[in-house]
């Protein structure tokens, strides 16, 4: 199957334009023809391919380049580097009030976005009245559109865009405007247009609208192509990634007393050997083993927590509570293991910890952490799954 | 229909409804403006400095300013509203994939229609008080106005893409296109101009145009020639060109807004 866009090798610097000196210079390269390659870097070596009906979503932090990709991929801006093929009709909504002007009336502004968007003269007359009964805002559309709520704008606006059925509908963003029953409407028809075979890319920071409506998902960090694959793994690296970050900020991931007496001088979970962050399905059992050193030769107490990558705990629990002796495997030091079995874990970042406490269980001396990931596709909410039966009538 | 064509279209609706037909009566500014313009001068030159244009003596001085006029406000107007054509919307040009030559287009052609209809209307006018408008030369003298919207287009297109890196030509056009209006003979004749400057008049690309207008519409003497071909020819060229220029940069505008 051939792509409907695929983009090789694209990046995309802007020039230094503060000085009317680099600007003059920035004119003779472009006569030139030279390509301008110093500048800011707003897109490194992205490749991505859109097949037909592929649903893709783009996410990433603000100004990570998301907007300057969907510019590109729609045909506003040319990369400074790579190649951009399109084979097939595309409709872009950047911004969906783009071409509105606020003096002209809905009537007239319609016109002139589909003008826009590329749906020819002819066929507006005979569609006018779909794109009426879509925006559903009655006499208004005689009325200057400088007299509209911003809502009614975007319901005119993308009312345009659901008649022109382009192959690749690209948006930016454009659902988190307008009211609940308005971006149900978009959402429905969105759903429609992919079932019917239609390709869609959209940005937008609503993870589950996200997994709601794409079925992949790429992820753009700092201009470069971070992750692209299923929609679940990628959203939930991205926000395991954002939690990992905030928890950073508050300094959590500090431990509490590193030097202390009673020290963890190893920390292993499952299949974590090789320094990679382990992956299992929803359900897996998850086995950790600490060994503790202890200087005065008096078994310490562990315990053992799972808690989400921002640090917010889901359980645990120590071997003091648990009425464990360790192993003594050699002098001062104590194995301690430990299955958690089946945790109904949702997908998602966890990490596992492990805490040295002295023997009577009251004070902490040491941390270690490990991180895992829960995978899965799951439209759940929350961290673990709580057992629950319906009531039907 | 091609994409580019049809919002070429809807931008020249949208500029002639907003520029000419929303304010009050500003279908009847547009003839009045130039009207009144027209009656200034005429004032300054006739009565006070009774200013007396050789060629004229037997049309009449306002005529002789008229047929010149109108064309020189066409293009003077859209080639200074064509100098941020594309300065003006940064905003869609960022949000919406369009070949950007359609702003500066519009601007100019939205002029056009609307300035030479006012231009018909003062052909008309000249007519019913008593000037002998060679009407047979209409033909023609439409494709000598075609070549002034050529020229002027050409030139929007040099100044609207050269005034998103440079932003001082919004600033420098308007005194540079009054000095060309003076260095026009519209309100005078070349035959007022010492002998030993005269042949510099002839660098410049607007005297063909105004003189061939009078001798068209005015006296009725044209005749097709060789300086009509390599008026032509040249336009064509400098339209080519200025296209070209356009397109090295354009793809480059969102770089610089």
């Amino acid at each position: 199957m051939t792509a409907l866009l695929r983009l090789r090798g694209i990046s995309k610097y802007y020039p230094r334009t503060q000085h009317s000196s680099e600007r003059l210079r920035a004119l003779r390269d472009v006569l030139i023809g030279k390509q301008g390659l110093d500048g800011t870097a707003v897109l490194k070596d992205i490749n991505l391919d859109i097949s037909p009906g592929q649903s893709m979503a783009v996410i990433g932090e603000n100004g990570a380049g998301k907007s300057t990709l969907l510019k590109v991929l729609a045909g506003v801006l040319r990369p400074s580097e790579g190649q951009v093929e399109l084979n097939g009709s595309i409709a872009a909504l950047l911004e969906l009030g783009a071409g509105f002007q606020p003096d002209f009336t809905g009537l007239e502004n319609v016109r002139m976005k589909a003008a826009l968007l590329g749906l020819p003269r002819r066929s507006l007359e005979t569609k006018l009245e779909e794109i009426l009964a879509f925006a559903d805002i009655g006499e208004y559309i005689h009325e200057p559109v400088k007299h509209y709520s911003s809502g009614m704008v975007v319901r005119l606006a993308f009312a345009v865009t659901t008649v022109v059925n382009p192959q690749l509908l690209i948006t930016d963003e454009i659902l988190a405007v307008g009211d609940e029953s308005f971006q149900k409407k978009c959402i429905n028809w969105i759903e429609g247009y992919l079932e019917s075979g239609g390709t869609l890319l959209m940005v937008s920071h609503n993870m589950y609208q996200v997994q709601k409506l794409c079925k992949q998902a790429c992820w753009i960090h700092e201009g470069h192509m971070r992750m692209q694959g299923d929609v679940f793994r990628v959203t939930q690296a991205y926000l395991a990634w954002h939690e990992e970050k905030s928890a950073h900020e508050r300094g959590v991931n500090r431990s509490a007393a590193g030097t202390g007496m009673y020290q963890i001088a190893e920390f292993r979970i499952r299949d974590s050997e090789n320094g990679e962050t382990p992956e299992w399905p929803t359900g897996s059992d998850i086995g950790a083993e600490a060994i503790l050193k202890s200087p005065d030769g008096r078994p310490p107490v562990v315990l053992f927590g799972i808690v989400r990558a921002d640090g917010t705990p889901i359980y645990g629990i120590s071997s003091d509570e648990a009425k464990i002796s360790p192993q003594k495997t050699a002098d001062g030091r104590f194995r301690f293991a430990i299955r958690f079995k089946s945790p109904p874990l949702l997908p998602g970042s966890y990490s596992l910890r492990a805490h040295a406490m002295d023997p009577e269980g009251v004070r902490l001396f040491d941390t270690s952490e490990q991180r895992f990931l829960i995978t899965g596709a799951s439209r759940e909410l929350g961290f673990v799954r709580l057992d629950s039966e319906w009531n039907e009538p | 229909m091609n994409k580019g064509v049809s919002i070429f279209l809807e931008l020249s609706q949208r500029e002639i409804k907003t520029r000419f037909l929303e304010s009050f009566s500003g279908a009847a500014w547009l003839i009045l403006q130039p009207l009144l313009l027209l009656l200034i001068y005429s004032f300054v030159f006739v009565i006070i400095f009774k200013a007396r244009v050789p060629e004229a003596d037997t049309t009449g001085f306002v005529p002789y300013l008229a047929i010149a006029f109108w064309p020189w406000i066409s293009f003077s107007e859209s080639v200074l509203r064509s100098v941020s054509a594309i300065t003006e919307n940064t905003e869609l040009i960022g949000k919406v994939a369009l070949p950007s030559e359609v702003f500066p287009a519009a601007t100019v052609s939205a002029t056009f229609v609307m300035h030479l209809a006012g231009y018909l209307v003062v052909l008309l006018v000249l007519t019913l008080t008593g000037t002998a408008i060679h009407w047979l030369m209409l033909i023609p003298a439409l494709i000598v106005l075609i070549m002034v919207y050529i020229f002027a287009l050409s030139l929007g297109l040099f100044l609207s893409s050269l005034n998103v890196f440079v932003r001082d030509f919004e600033h420098v056009m308007p005194p540079l296109m009054t000095l060309w209006f003076f260095g026009t003979p519209i309100l005078y004749s070349i035959e007022l101009i010492p002998e030993n400057l005269r042949q510099y008049m002839h660098i410049n690309p607007f005297l063909y145009f105004v003189q061939t207008l009078r001798e068209m519409l005015l006296f009725g003497t044209w005749r097709p020639g060789l300086d009509d071909l390599i008026a032509l020819a040249s336009i064509i060229i400098f339209g080519i060109l200025a296209i070209r220029f356009f397109r090295r940069l354009s793809p480059r505008f969102e770089d610089f807004f």
